[in-house]
């Protein structure tokens, strides 16, 4: 027989034998391993009982049907419920919440997010491929609480949720969008938002991580920069304005959105909403109206006030949204009422040019016929006092 | 100075000779095993016939067959692959549960949780690519070296049916993780199912609805969902395997009956001067009966490629992960949405043909005219050896075949991107790409037909002029079918050239049966 085979024969037995030892080297000394044996010698340390530090190492695990999931967390950070642990580093550090949210009953992700049933810590932090919920940074973890909890008013450590929601009233987003159906037509359900599938993002142009959380913030920084839409295939940009928004403005809308999403959560866990708040009552017709302004969420699109400064590209009136101020003196009241009632499309400024985004919805079977009165009334009263002509802005 | 009283006892107490000699000629060492080691010609014959698994070897075989160059080894590595897949199989069928509940999460425990979990499943993984590729570089180097050719004929069909079978175990598998790439991967080769001519419900003349067709059949439902899981799970633990077994063991059994193919080759001076090897083995009978021991040279070589085909796949499965993409959801179709990759061929030709041709009509001439190809070919020049001189007509058609097979799989596989739209390697994808294609137009059927009539009548009637010797050789029915096939072959890149530079959808059209070509 030829030498070459003996020689292959040789090689290829060494080999498969460095293989086998790799194999079992690789399966004998798994990352969990490490962390869970400082873990006991910190225990030991902290608690004064040597002994602890032999305790035998061993894969943990919340297994929780209810939420479809299998939680192994807890192996490498052991000391969630571990009150000794309250000045440990991470991983070992005790949960601040653990007496109110025991982890064997709620296991992590379903508030953290995360690869549960993995073992590393790159897979089970889960900025991985294929793994739809990467673990949470800190300040969105607030997000879940809304998961639960239908009633954040006063709820300890959910006040930045609270935060979020007034921002979210105050800024008019439900003139666009809608939030559990109640909204304005001209963009997304943002409740259907934060659980979309990832390959439904758009992460080209998105520097942070490849996660929902970071298209959301930085959407909200400049939706123009994450979705300029596509000129050669004829996608446009997206018709969100750019609200100049603060860093934690940012974080605090991106925690309402992810917030707003649905998972399912044994209705036991429920916890539920406000009583409905009393009509309020107003002491005149423009303090109404401005209500019904805000709570339609006009200021979205028309501005504070309706002050205007909204940018709608390709728009007759000056590639912007029109302000409100001044309508007293171009239109009647009876053909304001027309136009909240049936909406209008805007006239492109450049005939040949992309159709401007935004657009006033019809109204007609959304708006009170009570309310269309107050809320013209607060447009007619908002005509500056000392405004020179028609037109001209100050 | 060792006391010689004692070493003398030690030696009679561990005299390991006597304690062999004793061990094997006791009744239950002979029992078990029936020859000695001694490296005699008696031994060497009686390692192969008394063994029933080295049984399958003859005794003796022609040196030529050993050569690494001759067979590559395709062969056995394809049933060392296939026993390396029970093997491992077997073993994942203990933690696997094929329930829609619970084989995704199966898999991130297997990744994560089961002793040696991962590289196992890898192993499964990666071999069951590496078998589909082997088998069909089998069946390819079988046709080079001309080894379907009589007596041969049927064994060359049980290996067609052999590849067949290896292609639907591996889609059989890749349904079971239960992630994105599965079930898309299936519900695009299942839905060609339901493309099927009459028994497909969106198939031409159909007589079925999707109730009830060939899709339903596959599935036990009209989409890919828990029943489909289950009967995949069957076939893939139970009906293929055993199939596969019984029929491989023909396909051994033939080989080892109708002998190695593999002739010794003329020497280079006789080669220089022009001798063929079929002239050569005729003036040297002798030649021919020239054999060697299985035990060991075959036997030794057959272990050696395994060992070398085992260390890779272990060392790529400790590397490479095997795919494991998102939950499977049936509502988010993934965009592209591809078979897999020995089925992107055919997926790449529904760009150009409807599904029930692309599906199931070209796959069926495919296997048929596999099948036919050793009934057809009646050249007795180049058995048992790789030539081309002898043979050309042969093989070009079947280098063309093979070589276009394997181009559509690769254009399906790595230069298709999002809408199916074509994209190098090197370009990222965009979805909101979108070439324009220019409006299609289909002949009208007073062109079409007599075209395609004409293509086919020209295929059958000018060869017979212009080589008349060999369609006198072939005969009439063998010629006629010879020419039908290689015109249905022909007529898949004409098609893809009258669409891409003639704007072309349909030759011939009958929307009223759904019947477009």
């Amino acid at each position: 027989m030829p030498r070459i085979l003996y020689r292959l024969f040789f090689l290829g037995s060494v080999g498969l034998t460095l293989l086998f030892f790799v194999m079992v080297w690789q399966e004998g000394a798994p990352e969990w391993q490490g962390y869970q044996a400082q873990y006991y010698r910190l225990l030991a340390k902290t608690t004064g009982k040597p002994e602890l530090a032999r305790t035998p190492l061993e894969v943990k695990q919340v297994h929780l049907p209810e939420f479809d999931r299998t939680d192994r967390c807890t192996t490498c950070h052991v000391g969630v419920d571990q009150p000794k642990m309250v000045n440990a580093p991470q991983p070992f550090r005790t949960h601040p919440d653990y007496t109110v949210h025991p982890v064997e009953e709620y296991g992590c992700t379903i508030c953290h997010g995360g690869q549960g049933m993995a073992l590393t810590k790159a897979d089970a932090h889960g900025l991985v491929k294929h793994w739809e919920r990467p673990l949470l940074p800190k300040e969105l973890i607030v997000a879940s609480c809304a998961y639960c909890h239908q009633n954040l008013q006063g709820l300890k450590g959910a006040e930045r949720l609270v935060q979020a929601k007034q921002l979210f009233d105050k800024a008019g987003c439900i003139g666009c969008h809608a939030l559990n159906g109640w909204g304005g037509p001209i963009s997304t359900e943002l409740s259907d938002v934060a659980g979309k599938p990832l390959d439904e993002f758009d992460f080209r142009y998105v520097e942070g991580p490849h996660a929902a959380y970071a298209w959301l913030y930085e959407h909200f920084k400049n939706p123009q920069r994450v979705t300029p839409g596509d000129a050669k295939n004829n996608v446009p940009p997206t018709a969100m304005p750019n609200y100049r928004l603060t860093d934690a403005e940012a974080m605090l809308l991106t925690a309402f959105v992810l917030g707003a999403e649905h998972p399912q959560v044994p209705a036991k866990l429920r916890v539920a909403g406000p009583l409905p708040a009393p009509a309020p009552t107003y002491a005149t017709p423009v303090e109404q109206g401005r209500a019904v302004f805000q709570k339609y969420g006009c200021t979205a699109c028309h501005g504070y006030e309706g002050r205007g400064g909204v940018k709608n590209p390709n728009a007759m009136t000056g590639g912007e949204v029109p302000p409100l101020i001044y309508v007293a003196q171009g239109f009647t009241k009876d053909q304001l009422k027309t136009l909240i009632r049936d909406g209008r499309y805007p006239t492109r400024a450049d005939p040949h040019g992309p159709t401007p985004p935004l657009w006033m919805p019809t109204w007609k079977d959304k708006i009170a016929p009570e309310e269309l009165d107050a809320l013209v009334e607060y447009l007619v009263s908002l005509y500056p006092a000392d405004a020179a002509s028609a037109g001209e802005r100050k | 100075m060792a006391d010689p009283t004692s070493t003398a006892a030690a030696r009679q107490l561990l005299d390991l000779e006597e304690l062999s000699r004793k061990v094997k000629t006791s009744q239950i060492w002979k029992s078990i095993f029936r020859h000695g080691y001694e490296d005699t010609p008696r031994n060497r014959s009686l390692m192969v016939l008394s063994n029933v698994f080295l049984h399958l070897h003859p005794v003796k075989t022609r040196p030529a067959g050993l050569r690494i160059t001759y067979t590559w080894g395709l062969g056995g590595i394809s049933f060392y692959l296939f026993l390396l897949l029970t093997m491992t199989g077997l073993l994942l069928m203990f933690y696997y549960r094929p329930t829609v509940e619970h084989a995704y999460w199966d898999m991130k425990d297997l990744r994560y949780v089961v002793p040696f979990g991962d590289p196992l499943r890898n192993m499964h993984r990666w071999a069951a690519h590496l078998m589909v590729f082997v088998v069909m570089f089998h069946m390819a180097s079988v046709f080079y070296r001309g080894g379907y050719k009589k007596p041969r004929e049927y064994n060359w069909v049980i290996g067609v049916i052999l590849l067949l079978l290896t292609f639907l175990l591996s889609f059989t598998g890749y349904l079971l993780p239960w992630d994105q790439l599965a079930i898309w991967a299936v519900t695009v080769g299942t839905n060609m199912a339901a493309a099927s001519p009459i028994l497909g419900a969106e198939g031409p003349l159909s007589i079925v609805g999707p109730g009830n067709d060939a899709r339903f059949l596959l599935l036990g439902g009209k989409t890919v969902g828990q029943s489909a899981l289950l009967r995949f799970y069957v076939m893939h633990c139970v009906l293929l395997p055993l199939a596969f077994s019984i029929i491989v063991v023909i396909h051994f059994w033939r080989v080892r009956k109708d002998e190695f193919s593999a002739v010794p080759l003329p020497p280079k001076a006789e080669r220089e001067k022009g001798v063929s090897v079929e002239e050569w083995l005729r003036v040297n009978p002798k030649q021919r009966d020239k054999k060697v021991f299985v035990w060991p040279n075959l036997v030794a070589r057959e272990f050696v490629a395994t060992l070398l085909v085992t260390v890779g796949l272990l060392a790529w499965s400790l590397i490479a992960h095997a795919p494991l993409e998102e939950m499977a959801n049936p509502n988010k179709t993934p965009n592209p949405s591809k078979a897999p990759w020995y089925f992107a061929g055919l997926q790449e030709l529904l760009v150009y043909f409807d599904p029930w041709i692309a599906g199931v009509v070209l796959p069926t001439i495919i296997l048929i005219g596999l099948m036919a190809i050793p009934y057809l070919d009646v050249n007795p020049k180049g058995v048992g050896y790789y030539s081309v001189k002898s043979r050309k007509f042969a093989v070009t058609m079947f280098t063309f075949g093979f070589g276009f097979w394997c181009t559509l799989i690769a254009i399906g596989y790595y230069l298709r991107g999002p809408g199916w739209e074509w994209y190098w390697p090197w370009q990222p994808w965009d979805i909101h790409r979108v070439t324009p294609q220019g409006a299609l137009h289909n002949l009208p059927n007073w062109v079409g037909i007599p075209l395609l009539l004409a293509f086919f009548g020209a295929f059958v009637e000018l060869p017979r002029r212009l080589w008349k010797r060999f369609a006198e050789e072939l005969g009439p029915i063998r010629y006629l079918t010879t020419m039908l096939l290689a015109a249905s072959m022909f007529l898949v890149p004409l098609k893809i050239i009258l669409r891409l530079v003639f704007k072309v959808k349909y030759i011939a059209s009958f929307p009223g049966i759904n019947l477009n070509i």
